[in-house]
Order: structure tokens, then sequence, then C-alpha cells
């Protein structure tokens, strides 16, 4: 590739920052060629790798020498250590039945607090319900800075602060997760039948629990995530999910083995982008249903199976259900906000 | 029919959130700066935490080594507290360690690339144990793009690395190497082609 320009839409797609003019003129060049295609592939792949790291930081041992060679007096700086009670006892026991009560009083404490102690550790706060209406589509922030974009149709439940030792959230549809690393607190996605855990990253779950789509699929753009099926003895079949890798999970079934894919294809419904390939056709339909918030309907349920292969672009809904009659051989007719499909005659 | 072959690029602008707005630290870093000036040692505490994690990893990749880089970061500022009156920084506080770091990692390299022993160094630095989880071909391939990385011509590396690991904007860099940002963009594509070139019989296999 010789043209300048097309690298500065490339170092911009990079940073995620290209216009939507932008975006089509690397659409453009891309479709123009197989070479340029690869070569954008390569250059994601080489930009994804993650480094090897250094060992971690050890910052307090790094402050008390910087300290020492600053020449800082320690009483001047906060100490990262725990409280330390005073030397000497504040209360002064005269005889031996005070001595009783304070060791009766004590123990009652410490009945009092137990359950309160318990509760601190072991009571889940209430969660937030985030529902996504048809035709919409959300981001929310969650309490560590977690963002999570959600398509139509998805519901997360999620506490408004994590408290616990793990952060957990509940998904239903599909989300694009950019999860704040936090090694003490690992992340959690519960879906119907799927434990998604991860440290830190970024990832897609497309969870529907559709008849015609029962699958969880966990995609990942950067670092590494374990899924495994919830039902499943623990840790009997984990799979670990890296960058540039998906894996899907069938009901009843261990997840999938990873294996490298366009992740791009995979959170391309944050554009109202899709590649279906070989899909039912009532999966098509059943997202289409949700992004636009119509209803359609087929001449015969068992049209649902059929397969179709289809990019669905954010077009007019028309346009692509035209595709879809022309593709399964049927006619297409708008009534009353409702698309309806017929046998051609 | 559609042609299905061609891929999709899918518009992160969405999910590119607020990024924009964390230059906005750069006020808060000024005021406490000036605590720092005038002796307050609480305050340097906090700017040492903030920014010492950031500031080793940013030096680690320079020079391939966790304890030099531990060394030279707590020089920077255990000599800024010691300096603390005589330093006049009035734009921006974060830049200003970056550079000193960098500077101070320059020279380091520089007296290094005079011995052998930095051949024998970027091996160490490979060698780091993989996680039994990962899986080897997607180590083997982060082992090439490292290689890469490393052979790549200083400056050009120097860029690549601020920008892909340490996540910085084209201004930032720009501002932290006192080159224009035209420059830094340049040199990030003759990193990529160059990248791009050495990798590819690893990547189209």
């Amino acid at each position: 590739m010789k043209n300048s320009h097309e690298w500065d839409l490339i170092l911009k797609y990079l940073e995620n920052s290209l216009s939507s003019t932008e975006r089509e003129k690397l659409y453009k060049w891309i479709r123009s060629d197989q070479q340029n295609q690869k070569t954008l592939q390569n250059i994601q792949k080489i930009w994804n790798t993650p480094e090897i790291e250094l060992p971690e930081p050890r910052l307090e041992l790094a402050w008390q020498k910087c300290i020492q060679a600053a020449g800082i007096e320690t009483d001047s700086v906060p100490q990262d250590r725990p409280l330390r009670f005073p030397e000497k006892n504040s209360f002064i026991l005269h005889n031996n039945w005070s001595k009783k009560i304070w060791r009766y009083a004590a123990v009652i404490l410490v009945l009092i607090l137990i359950p309160f102690i318990f509760s601190l550790f072991t009571e889940t706060p209430p969660l937030k319900e985030l529902h996504v209406l048809k035709a919409q589509k959300m981001e929310v922030t969650l309490s560590d800075g977690t963002r999570i974009n959600l398509d139509a149709g998805s519901t997360l439940r999620y506490p408004e602060i994590f408290t616990a030792q793990v952060r957990q959230v509940y998904l239903s549809g599909e989300g694009y997760f950019e999860v704040t690393p936090n090694p003490d607190q690992p992340f959690i996605v519960k879906t119907d039948n799927a434990l998604i855990r991860v440290l830190g990253t970024k990832f897609n779950v497309r969870s529907w629990h559709k008849n015609l789509d029962p699958r969880v699929t966990v995609a990942v753009l950067e670092g590494n995530v374990s899924l495994r099926a919830e039902n499943q003895p623990r840790a009997s079949r984990k799979v670990i999910i890296s960058a540039g890798q998906i894996s899907e999970l069938l009901p009843n079934e261990a997840p999938s083995l990873p294996r490298p894919a366009n992740i791009l294809k995979y959170i391309s419904w944050l554009d109202r982008e899709m590649h279906f390939e070989n899909a039912p056709l009532g999966e098509v339909l059943d997202q289409l249903e949700r992004w636009y918030d119509r209803d359609i309907f087929l001449p015969d349920s068992a049209l649902v199976h059929n397969r179709v292969t289809l990019f669905i672009e954010d077009k007019p809904l028309t346009e692509t259900l035209q595709k879809i009659a022309m593709m399964n051989n049927l006619t297409l007719e708008e009534e009353n906000d409702k698309f309806i499909f017929s046998y051609r005659k | 029919m559609l042609n299905f072959t061609f891929e999709i690029l899918a518009d992160l602008t969405l999910i590119r959130s607020l990024e924009e707005s964390k230059d906005a630290s750069g006020e808060t870093d000024l005021i406490s700066w000036r605590k720092i000036r005038a002796g307050d040692a609480k305050e340097f505490s906090f700017l040492f935490k903030k920014y010492y994690a950031v500031l080793y990893r940013f030096a680690g990749r320079f020079i391939k080594d966790g304890s030099t880089a531990e060394n030279i970061v707590q020089n920077v500022f255990v000599n800024l507290w010691i300096e603390k009156e005589r330093r006049n920084i009035e734009t921006n506080l974060k830049a200003y360690l970056y550079q000193m770091v960098h500077n101070q990692s320059l020279n380091l390299l520089k007296q290094e690339q005079k011995s052998i022993a930095y051949e024998e160094k970027t091996l160490v630095y490979h060698k780091t144990a993989p996680s039994p989880e990962e899986n080897t071909a997607e180590k083997e391939l982060q082992l090439a793009v490292q290689r890469a990385i490393d052979k790549l011509p200083e400056r050009c590396r120097q860029i690549y690395l601020m920008k892909r690991y340490d996540q910085m904007k084209y201004a930032e860099i720009a501002r932290i190497l006192n080159i224009s940002v035209n420059t830094v963009k340049t040199q990030m594509k003759r990193a990529l082609k160059s990248l791009l070139q050495e990798l590819s019989p690893f990547l189209n296999c």
C-alpha cells in the first residue's frame, strides 16, 4: 500500500477515531482489493497482540526507598499500614468484678455483632435492572468504571456498587463489555447457562436463549476471558478465550474450543450491522424485530428453520426484508406497520 | 448476490467514551505540584502513587528490564523532591515526568548499546515464563511481535510502544519527545509498515 491517505485512516482506525465518512472510505478501500483486506487484518492482529509483561511494580517498596533517598520524614506522609491500637489500655480496671462485667459485655457485643459482620460479607446488595427497549441501544457505566454497550431487547442486572469479592452482573441478550481491570475483584458475567469470568478486558457476549439460537457466543477483543457452563462441575470444562478468539456454548454442553475469528464481525451490531452465515431465518428475523421494533410474519412457522446467509446493514427494514423474500422465494407486503411474507404464487 | 468475503469494520467511536476528557487531570496535577513545591510531602506521596506504576511500565518497555526501570523512576521522583524549589513546571506535570523518565532511560540505553550486554538483555526479557493457560501459537505470535518491535529503529520503536502500550495520544507523544505531531504519525506509519513486512511470514501462514 503506497497511498499515505489510507495509512492515515488506518491510524485513526486503530485509535477508534474514524468519522463515519472516513469509515466509509476505509470500507471502500478494503472492498476494492483482497490484499487490502488482508493488510488490515494483519495490522489488527499485530496491534491486538498483548505485550510481554514486566514483573508487577512494587509500589510500597519503591515508595519506602524514595522516602529514604529523598530524606522525607515518615511522620509527614500517610502510611499504608493497619492502624495500631494505643499501647496503653485506656480503661483502668479496678477489681475482678468489673473485669467480669467487661468480659460479659465483650461476649454480648460480639454476639450482637456476628450477624452484622456476617451480613457484610454475604448479603448481596439489591440489583438494578436495565432493559433496553426494541429499536434502542444503550451504554451504561458501572460503579467500577466498567462500560457496557447493550443491544435492543437486552436486559442487564447489576449491583449499584460492587461490594462483594467478585463483580457479578447478569445478562440476557447481547452486550459489549469493557471491564476495568481489578485483579482483586474478578468480573463475572452470568447468563442463563454460562459463567464468563474476566480480570480486565474487552469482549462481546451474545446470549438470547431462543430456541433458534440457544448459543452463548463470547468474542474477545483484548485480554483473556474464561467461559464455562454454569451447570457443569466446577472447572471441568473451562475454556480460556484470548484476544482474537471466540467460543460458543450450547445448552448442556461444554464450551467449544476457542478459535480465531474476525472479532469485528461480532461487535458490528454496535453499528447496526450483522453477519449471518447459514443461520436459521428465525434468528435473523428475531434480530430484525429487536432492531426495528416491527412485527414480521411468515406464511408457515416451519420456514424459521430455512438457512440464510445475509449481511444486515443499517438500512430501511423493507430493503433487508425484500432480500430475504427473494432468497426464500417469498413475497413481502407491508400492512399496518406489520411485514407479512407470503408464498409466491 | 452479496459478496461476503469482505470484512466489516465496527464503528468503535461509540465505545470510545470520554477518554478525551481525561486531560483535565493536568489541572489537578498543577495544583498538587504547587503544594509539593511548598514542601507538602503528603501531596508528593499521592503524586508518586498516581504515576509510579505507569512510569515503571513505560521505562520498562524501553530498557527491557524491570529492576532498572524501578531505579529510574525512583530516581526521577527523588530528584524531583530534592530539587523541587528549582524546577519550573508550568504546563503539564505528567508530560514532564514522562520526559524525565524517558531521558534517563534513553541515556541508559545509549550506554548499554555500546556494550555487548544489550543483546543478552533482550534474551533475558524474552524468557518470561509463559502461563500454562496460554496456548503456544498465541505465545509464539507474541514473541514474534515483540522481536519485530525490537528490530524497529529506536525512535520508531519508542513511538509505537507509547502509542500502543502506553495508549498515549499523538499530541502527548509529541510533547514528551519534543517533536511535531506529524512526525509522530509518520513514524507510526513507518512502524506499522515494518512490522507488517517483518511479520508477514508469520501472519500469512
